[in-house]
């Protein structure tokens, strides 16, 4: 069964490792990525910050679609990763019947309006949710288990226009670079 | 000169160099980095990227806060270069020994130093201190 689906910028790092596999028994971990399942290093890297006892694989958005029921009927406990909006898109067009999404992380650029935190979004990214909102996919914005989880429609005024949660731009633009 | 690069998650590595260069003076070879909420994984690849960029021949050791977080993650993809050494779990402890111990002794060997003094450092102080007293109260 999938019992976590997850938009998270960075993949799998701190907050899957420490939070989410914490809070959930996850027995296998899917990252859906074509461009990360065509590099045997990058996969690799990845494979090596998931836990031992967790199985992990990486797949293309063509095989996850042609697998997907199978993950659903699995007895498997599964958490999916993807790291983009459009990935979500492009799985939801191939006919994969998308489970409730839990937006985690999605970057910050100059361009792009807070939600929350840690969910940023472009024009592109908003119509996208917008369409699949509209297809009766439920969507919920929740960095870490312990964080509420906020339904995406809540962000919404009535004629459709954003209302984030306060943040207009990044939380912390006026602190120092990066690096020292 | 070994390059010493700490890299960790919000302002970690940012105020453990300020806190060791309040021990040790200034320090030469240096850098941190900052991984925060709203930067992306780009963000910390090209501030790596660019921060081992060292003279053919020199050492690179990045100290990262935690296996399995993005800092390390991320420093894990240098590791095929030449001359790369990556450690997680930094503390201060093992910040100084590197930087007393670099260019001193081969680097595999500061390698496992330091992982030894980041261990060592870590101590059930009240347990030590109870048998300390007792030890010396035996002795009166």
């Amino acid at each position: 069964m999938i019992k976590l689906f997850r938009v998270d910028s960075r993949l799998i790092h701190g907050q899957i490792v420490e939070g989410w596999l914490k809070a959930y028994p996850i027995d296998e971990i899917l990252v859906i990525d074509d461009d990360i399942y065509n590099s045997e290093f990058e996969t690799r890297v990845m494979r090596f910050s998931v836990p031992q006892e967790v199985s992990f694989e990486v797949l293309t958005i063509g095989m996850a679609s042609e697998r997907w029921r199978t993950f659903e009927a699995s007895a498997k406990k599964i958490l999916v990763i993807v790291q983009s909006i459009e990935i979500l898109k492009k799985l939801f067009d191939t006919g994969v019947n998308l489970p409730g999404i839990n937006m985690g992380l999605v970057n910050y650029t100059d361009s792009k309006t807070a939600l929350t935190k840690s969910v940023y979004i472009d024009e592109t990214e908003k119509d996208i949710l917008l369409y699949l909102l509209e297809k009766g996919v439920k969507i919920f914005i929740q960095t870490l288990p312990s964080d509420e989880k906020i339904p995406l429609e809540k962000l919404m005024e009535g004629d459709g226009l954003w209302k984030g949660t306060g943040h207009k731009t990044c939380p912390q633009p006026q602190e120092p670079s990066p690096t020292i | 000169m070994t390059k010493i690069i700490i890299a960790a998650h919000g302002n970690i590595a940012e105020h453990l160099l300020n806190a060791v260069k309040n021990l040790t003076g200034e320090i030469e070879n240096i850098q941190a980095i900052n991984f925060r909420t709203h930067q992306s994984l780009d963000d910390l690849k090209n501030s790596l990227d660019t921060a081992v960029l060292v003279r053919p021949g020199e050492d690179v050791f990045i100290l990262t806060d935690f296996l399995g977080g993005s800092p390390c993650n991320c420093a894990c993809r240098l590791l095929p270069g030449k001359n790369m050494w990556v450690v997680s779990g930094v503390n201060l402890p093992m910040l100084l020994e590197l930087i007393t111990k670099r260019d001193k002794i081969p680097p595999a060997q500061l390698c496992s130093e330091i992982i030894k003094a980041g261990r060592e450092s870590i101590v059930d102080v009240k347990a030590k201190f109870v048998s300390r007293i007792n030890t010396k109260r035996a002795e009166q």
